[in-house]
């Protein structure tokens, strides 16, 4: 995984890679010549013996050879500089190395001297203008790639040189189009807390942006080994937090989760308590943890659905935690559907068990005959963000969107735009509840070093811009006319969501609980997601889609049931609400609102979106067998206390009716109307009323 | 500007058929009044003889002879003197009315021409100018009523078309003012300020070609007039074709270098171009005109932010604030500049009183902003 991913950020595209190799053997030892070293003789041996150990090194054709390559070449290059082959190589170990304006220099040099001194220069000078946004110069070379190119007498590699060089010059195109119209963004480096002069990458966050995992090959790793194959540290995993003003706290090493090896942070659910890692496992495997408290659990394999002899990587889990979004270059699917080549998205759905299911790959609107990566559900449930060399890139991989409608369709892709994209590859990128921040990686030259975690802020479309004009039109009158204003039909992109989180705690102690928090869809009676708060920190968080009338139940062993309402109007955009739940522990005397009981208007018939909340009381009892409560009737201010007792003692009755019916014993019911006269707020506002109107539970006995 | 509007007025009266009657009536050519009405009053003067009294029909008379030789007070005492010996000389209102107007005593004026109608409601001439009158004073509803009568009854006068074409213009019926216009160029086919007011309806109908055909008639029966190419001008500007625009408005403002809105315009145009510093330059100019023009400040501010300068841009917006505490978009451009300084908070109070002072595009970009405890 780590080599293959190196790889990727090391912007080398592979096709170029596929005739580098015939080409370097061309050119195994750079010739030097001793009448190239007349001012200092001396120089000759020098010069030759490090080009010689650099030789040794390139020649491994692997990240690390190049790299560790590029200090003998760059000794050669004080004695020589003028060697056209020497330039080229130089060129080729700054690509691997990510200096790609120095790599841009060199190939430059060696062009300059023989276009020709390898066959691939033409190409690798047009990918490093390209990389480095110097489009018309881009497809400038790549076309006198294409004009001059010669046959190797392969003709299917011929054609493949040929459709990637032409790919490349479509690509170009479109970078063309994208620094024209750029995106409005504003694009901040996470600061030296997070990023350091060595690659940080793969931020995954908590979707308040309070929690960020993110991936380093920093000093000071786990066992402090570098990797052979790129001469880099091991992966670690790393976290840090976000304080009230904002500011990141410093990162901290995942110590329970790392290993020697490579341990990257590929996803993580959107509250934080589930994350996704890769370990460099031989075949690329997805690993999770769960958060315990303040400890994170020993990874553990996903099931062998998802897991296979390919390489699995990147994933992410829909907020509902039904559906889990992967990348994968297997051949086909679990249904015999064949892979569009390359890497693509897969998803699988839990069943009924809990289990994950089948893998079925996600379509041809999101997969291409190019690689996809790192796929992004937004807790919103539509939203995929992903990257891919397919679609309109404008080289390497960019990062694309597209959102599920109501029939399962995924949008065509749409690229983020420039300066998000670039022609290098961009990916790995997450975004927030809000829909307005976004983090990903990338390397820019104002960074600390290597990759930068950075954090996107969508500004949206242009804003109206009114210049005033006006303009006397009529020739004997003094009015003047104002030109017509269109305001523009923008179409800002609204996440409808609300972020509900909060802390559950003990009413008496204040102590942190881990709770059940059940998240039910009142008119459908259907639980949408079960969560728990965490046990170290009480803390929960819960994503509701808007457009619907949620109940919300918190439980935990010992306490008496929460109750919260919420009901979130389809036209309600992103918003986060903080509800803090104070459970009590089952006692005589203690009183409960159930907040999910409703009755027709001025009458005492339950509706059937009171069911869940009763058949919660209901359980309660049944495991309490000799508890014996009172349900009391409130109602707020308006009307005669007469009409207002006689209807608070009727809807209590109807909640005792239906428990009865539901076999609890009626000698274990009370219930009495109080009307008006135990307010628990205000009767002057609606608010206020609307929380008087009520009925509560009191326990009258437990044994 | 506005002495050069009321010239534009007198030059429409002046331009007339019903002038050259006059001319061949008084041999003279200094007149420049609503002619048609004292060749109206003059005409029915005889028949006065036998009803008025003899003092009243001499003072009278000789407040024609004054009024005739442009001599507006004098004509004006004449004519008070008439109506001090009968008090219901509807004439004598009349024409001290017409007197008063040409002194530009509009409310005195108009006050006669009602007194006139109170004692001789028959007299259209009254109405016509009353109409006049309240068009000059931009009370549409009552000028448009004041004609419809003078047209009601009978009153011949080719420039009814003319103004009926403006009021609908100020209206907003705009395909209506191009039917007057049409009809008021039949019986004036080389009057300039006719065309102008086609082309602006034109204009305001979106048809770009026929406006700038009009504004072309315009400019070449009247090249003096620097609203004629100003307005072109416009036309190009809303075509986006701003090079055309440019040299219009350079021309307008060869004319008339006060001329604020062309000079504005011409900014407007030179930021579209991209031609920051000329933009910039302009606006300023326009300023040293007219200190308290909050347009030009807001122009200014959408200039500096295109050259992302959005500290200048907030404070060109301030100011343009200052001088009208009402100008939302002042308000939504500057939300956006500060929301460009990071000052995201200060953008959403900005975008909020924008959508409060009617704005409605504020409210998208509203989306991202905390609510309001």
């Amino acid at each position: 995984m780590i080599l293959k991913r190196t790889l990727l950020y090391c912007l080398v595209v592979l096709i170029g890679s596929l005739f580098v190799q015939p080409a370097f053997a061309q050119l195994q030892d750079v010739e030097i010549n001793k009448k190239e070293f007349k001012v200092r003789k001396s120089g000759f041996k020098e010069a030759w013996k490090a080009v010689k150990e650099a030789d040794a090194l390139y020649g491994k054709g692997n990240t690390a050879g190049y790299r560790q390559s590029l200090v003998f070449y760059e000794e050669g290059a004080k004695y020589n500089n003028k060697n056209a082959e020497l330039n080229y190589k130089l060129g080729v170990c700054y690509m691997f190395d990510s200096q790609m304006t120095k790599a841009e220099k060199s190939f430059e040099k060696a062009y300059e001297i023989n276009p020709y001194a390898a066959h691939d220069l033409i190409y690798l000078l047009g990918q490093t203008y390209q990389v480095n946004c110097k489009i018309d110069k881009a497809i400038a070379s790549y076309s006198e790639f294409v004009n001059k190119y010669q046959s190797f007498g392969d003709k299917d590699f011929d054609e493949r040189i040929m459709s990637s060089a032409k790919r490349k010059i479509q690509e170009c195109n479109t970078a063309k189009e994208m620094i024209k119209h750029p995106a409005r963004v504003f694009i901040d480096n996470l600061g030296p807390a997070i990023n350091t002069e060595f690659s940080e990458y793969g931020p995954v966050i908590t979707t308040d942006e309070s929690v960020l995992v993110f991936t380093s090959r920093r000093e000071g790793t786990t066992g402090d080994e570098r990797d052979i194959d790129d001469y880099k540290f091991y992966e670690d995993l790393y976290t840090s937090t976000k304080d009230a003003q904002g500011r990141w706290s410093r990162a901290v090493n995942m110590r329970d989760l790392n290993t020697v090896g490579h341990d990257a942070s590929i996803g993580m659910s959107y509250d934080g308590q589930v994350l996704y890692t890769f370990n460099g496992t031989p075949n690329g495997t997805v690993l999770y943890s769960e958060l315990e408290g303040s400890e994170w659990s020993k990874p553990k394999e996903m099931s062998k659905h998802i897991n296979t002899k390919a390489h699995e990587t990147s994933a992410s889990i829909s907020s509902d935690n039904k559906i889990f979004y992967f990348v994968s270059n297997r051949e086909k699917d679990d249904y015999g559907m064949k892979s569009f080549g390359g890497k693509d998205i897969y998803y699988s759905v839990k069943n009924e068990k809990g289990k994950w299911g089948k893998v079925r790959n996600l379509g041809s609107a999101v997969n291409t005959k190019y690689d996809e990566e790192a796929c992004f559900i937004h807790p919103d449930g539509v939203t995929m963000y992903f990257s891919s060399k397919g679609h309109k890139t404008m080289g390497g991989y960019d990062i694309f969107k597209t959102v599920r409608n109501e029939d399962g369709i995924w949008s065509e892709a749409v690229n983020l735009g420039y300066p998000v994209n670039t022609p290098s590859d961009d990916v790995f990128f997450v975004m927030a509840g809000s829909g307005r921040f976004g983090y990903y990686s990338t390397v820019k030259e104002t960074g600390y070093g290597e990759q930068d975690i950075y954090r996107i802020t969508f500004l949206g479309p242009e804003k109206l811009m009114v210049h005033a004009v006006e303009d006397n039109l009529m020739a004997s009158l003094n009015s003047t006319i104002t030109d017509k204003v269109v305001e523009q039909e923008v179409e800002i992109e609204t996440v409808r969501l609300t972020l509900l989180k909060g802390t559950v705690t003990d009413a008496i102690s204040g102590e942190p609980i881990k709770a059940d928090i059940e998240i039910v869809d009142n008119e459908k009676d259907e639980i949408v997601t079960l969560t728990n708060s965490n046990s170290a920190t009480g803390k929960y968080m819960l994503s509701l889609p808007s457009g619907k009338n949620y109940g919300i139940s918190v439980k935990a062993e010992g306490y008496l049931f929460h109750s919260e309402n919420f009901n979130i109007p389809a036209a309600t955009g992103y918003q986060e609400v903080i509800k803090d739940v104070i459970l009590s522990k089952v006692g005589v005397g203690t009183k409960i609102v159930l907040k999910n009981i409703f009755f027709d208007y001025d009458k005492s018939t339950l509706r059937s979106e009171s069911y869940p909340e009763l058949n919660r009381l209901q359980k309660l009892l049944e495991s309490y067998p000799n508890m014996r409560i009172e349900i009391g009737g409130h109602t707020d201010n308006k009307g005669s206390l007469k009409y207002n007792t006689d209807l608070s003692q009727a809807r209590s009755k109807a909640v005792v009716d239906y428990l009865v019916n539901n076999g609890i014993s009626r000698s274990r019911l009370e219930f009495k109307g109080y009307a008006y006269l135990q307010p628990i707020d205000t009767n002057d506002t609606d608010e206020g009323r609307q929380q008087n109107r009520r009925v509560e539970f009191k326990v009258l006995s437990i044994n | 500007m506005k002495n050069l509007k009321r010239l534009s007025l007198f030059a429409l009266l002046l331009s007339s058929g019903v002038l050259m009657a006059q001319e061949e009536a008084n041999d003279t050519t200094q007149i420049i009044v609503p002619t048609k009405i004292i060749v109206d009053t003059m005409a029915n003067a005889d028949n006065l003889v036998a009803v008025e009294g003899q003092e009243a029909q001499l003072a009278y008379n000789s407040g024609v002879d004054f009024f005739a030789a442009g001599k507006y007070k004098e004509a004006v005492s004449q004519f008070t003197a008439a109506i001090d010996y009968n008090a219901d000389f509807a004439k004598a209102y009349l024409n001290r009315g017409s007197a008063l107007f040409q002194m530009n005593a509009l409310t005195q004026a108009a006050e006669d021409l009602s007194k006139a109608l109170e004692i001789d409601e028959t007299l259209a001439s009254a109405y016509y100018m009353l109409g006049i009158i309240y068009l000059q004073k931009e009370d549409y509803d009552q000028a448009k009523s004041s004609f419809a009568k003078a047209s009601e009854m009978k009153y011949d006068n080719p420039k009814i078309d003319y103004f009926l074409g403006e009021l609908a213009f100020m209206a907003g019926e705009y395909k209506e003012a191009v039917k007057y216009f049409d009809m008021a160029l039949k019986n004036d086919k080389q009057n300039a300020m006719i065309f102008n007011d086609r082309a602006s309806s034109h204009r305001q109908l979106n048809d770009f070609e026929s406006a700038i055909a009009d504004y072309t008639m315009a400019i070449e029966l009247d090249k003096s007039n620097a609203m004629y190419y100003s307005n072109r001008g416009s036309v190009y500007r809303l075509m986006e074709d701003y090079d055309n625009a440019i040299k219009d408005y350079s021309m307008a403002l060869e004319i008339d270098d006060d001329y604020k809105l062309a000079r504005n315009n011409r900014g407007v145009s030179y930021m579209y171009l991209e031609k920051y510093d000329e933009a910039i330059q302009d606006f300023e100019e326009v300023l040293e005109v007219d200190r308290d023009y909050a347009y030009a400040y807001n122009n200014l501010g959408l200039v500096y932010y295109k050259m992302r300068d959005y500290d200048k841009a907030i404070d060109n917006y301030t100011k343009a604030i200052a001088l009208n505490p009402d100008y939302g978009y002042a308000y939504l451009h500057r939300g956006s500049a500060k929301e460009m300084l990071r000052k995201f908070d200060d953008a959403c109070n900005d975008w909020r009183k924008a959508l409060e002072l009617g704005v409605t595009q504020a409210e998208t970009y509203l989306i991202y902003c905390n609510k309001e405890d």
